[in-house]
């Protein structure tokens, strides 16, 4: 019981700390600057910036409660494990791949203009630009945030209330921490903010079962945050550059900023995420029947 | 392994710490404080160089300085291992010499992202400075991104030298092995200047396609420099000291 209490109360430090990086500069810029504004100057640096909020929750979390600053999660744990990696980087080029797939068969706008006119080694250069050289950059902001979600909170929540707590308390705290940006109209447009806020929770919701099979299955970070900096790179939208040429105006008028994000990041996320969860729960009895045997 | 991580990081926290603090203080604190001292008199102007596009070969000059004091800071990490010692006692344990090598890359790895995301955020500290100050700031990103990937490049050439000769022989072998590479490009370019920038530049398309592959190809060769550690390392054991 003291031991599921002092877990509760490190973990609420860690939240009060993360949200308070956070939410305290959104405001400010908010109330000083407006949402609009705010996201067309260069202060919209400090979105970027926040996601290394959690990081540095997790680290001041643990230098006040004691707990010691090293955590196994920094291991990168390669060998044998680079099937998850390889997940990691592929799982989001293909939701990517599927949400070009809807698009054009919907609006039968199968194009290859774009690729007209070059050669095969050129597609690949532009491709590579794209998807390899940008991943090194984007992957600390999201070492920021998967080092505090998936590296403290997660195995706090696990404590608490087990697996499936831990996927939704879990994914829902994810998804209000990004509450004052996507009731602006942040990741949904301009709609009920009450609506996008809940939206964000199931995306979040979803990505946190994918990310934390990963993080379990190879107890390294390292392999959420290429999932996570690749989700970050929008793939679908390069892809869809490369594959299709662009949609006719009537078409574009008719899509909203709800629609393309709401088959972005609920729909297809949503139908690999029950196959990841399902598997983390048949990790977990795997590792209790492990565990049983053991004793 | 677990242990092993643990004692490179207890062995090298400070060169860890210095190759985060440095490249940032140097590419950014250390170019502003140079440029106001020297060349311009109040530090809006010297912000204001970057909007303007002047100086630009200065900062840049510095974000190679700051690269430079990263791999420094990344080369430290092999000192005091070079001991024919402790190369038998890794050897022997359960990890073996595969575990300590892999061990050893992945630090340095994580060194050459810490060099980056020093930069990352020296960079985005900078734009809020210039913003609060009403100017704008050149994007690096593009630099710090190339200038990355070909140190992670250069750090998979040289361990193989600095595990196979020790420490000091292998990185004195890597500069003699650098600095004849260089003449030979000085000699080929003054024979035929026009015909190398031609090839180069090409409207920029070889480079472009080049860097393109840059990150794939330095990924590969670091791997397969670990490869070649593995199989090296104990050769160069027997030649180093006590």
């Amino acid at each position: 019981m003291t031991n599921k209490k002092t877990e509760l109360l490190r973990l609420g430090l860690f939240l009060l700390i993360t949200f308070s990086l956070t939410w305290i500069p959104y405001f400010i810029c908010l109330k000083q600057l407006g949402y609009e504004k705010w996201l067309n100057s260069s202060f919209a640096v400090i979105i970027t910036l926040t996601m290394l909020a959690p990081a540095l929750g997790n680290i001041l979390t643990r230098l006040i409660t004691k707990e010691g600053l090293w955590s196994d999660k920094l291991c990168f744990n390669f060998k044998g494990n680079f099937k998850y990696y390889a997940t990691a980087l592929l799982l989001p080029i293909l939701f990517g791949v599927i949400s070009v797939m809807i698009v054009n068969i919907t609006y039968g706008n199968w194009s290859f203009e774009r690729l007209a006119g070059r050669t095969p080694f050129e597609v690949i250069a532009n491709l590579m630009t794209s998807f390899t050289a940008p991943v090194l950059y984007y992957s600390f902001p999201c070492f920021g945030e998967e080092y505090g979600w998936r590296g403290y909170m997660n195995d706090k929540l696990k404590s608490l209330t087990g697996t499936v707590g831990a996927v939704i308390i879990g994914g829902i705290i994810w998804g209000l921490w990004h509450a004052p940006l996507v009731a602006n109209g942040f990741n949904f447009g301009k709609v009920n903010p009450f609506l996008s806020i809940s939206l964000m929770c199931v995306n979040c919701i979803i990505i946190n079962a994918i990310c934390m099979y990963l993080t379990e299955k190879t107890g390294s970070v390292y392999p959420a945050v290429l999932l996570h900096t690749m989700l970050d790179l929008h793939p679908q939208s390069d892809l869809q550059k490369f594959f299709a040429g662009s949609l006719s105006k009537d078409i574009e008028n008719q899509i909203t900023d709800f629609q393309i994000a709401l088959v972005l990041m609920v729909i297809i996320p949503a139908l690999f995420g029950v196959v990841y969860f399902i598997l983390l729960m048949r990790n977990r009895k795997n590792v209790e029947t492990q565990a049983t045997s053991t004793v | 392994m677990t242990g092993l991580t643990y004692k490179e990081f207890k062995q090298n926290l400070k060169p860890i710490i210095a190759t985060f603090v440095l490249p940032a203080l140097i590419a950014y604190l250390f170019c502003s404080v140079v440029l106001n001292e020297m060349i311009i008199s109040d530090l809006e102007s010297v912000l204001g160089t970057i909007r303007d596009g002047k100086y630009t070969m200065v900062w840049l000059s510095f974000l190679l300085i700051a690269f430079v004091a990263g791999a420094f800071c990344q080369g430290m990490i092999f000192s005091g291992d070079d001991r024919k010692l402790w190369a038998y006692f890794v050897a022997s344990s359960p990890d073996g010499i595969k575990g300590y090598i892999r061990i050893k890359y992945e630090l340095t790895f994580i060194m050459v992202l810490l060099t980056t995301f020093s930069l990352q955020i020296g960079s985005w500290i900078m734009l809020l400075i210039c913003a609060s100050n009403n100017t704008d700031w050149y994007n690096f990103t593009a630099y710090i991104i190339l200038l990355s990937f070909i140190q992670l490049l250069l750090r998979g050439i040289e361990i193989p030298f600095t595990l196979r000769f020790g420490v000091r022989n292998g990185s004195t072998i890597k500069l003699i092995l650098f600095v004849i590479l260089a003449i030979v490009f000085v000699v080929f370019y003054m024979g035929y200047p026009e015909e190398i920038t031609e090839f180069l530049w090409d409207g920029g398309k070889i480079l472009d396609t080049l860097l393109s592959f840059l990150p794939v190809v330095s990924i590969v060769a670091y791997y397969l420099s670990y490869r070649l550690s593995c199989r090296i390392y104990m050769r160069g054991a027997d030649g180093y000291d006590k």
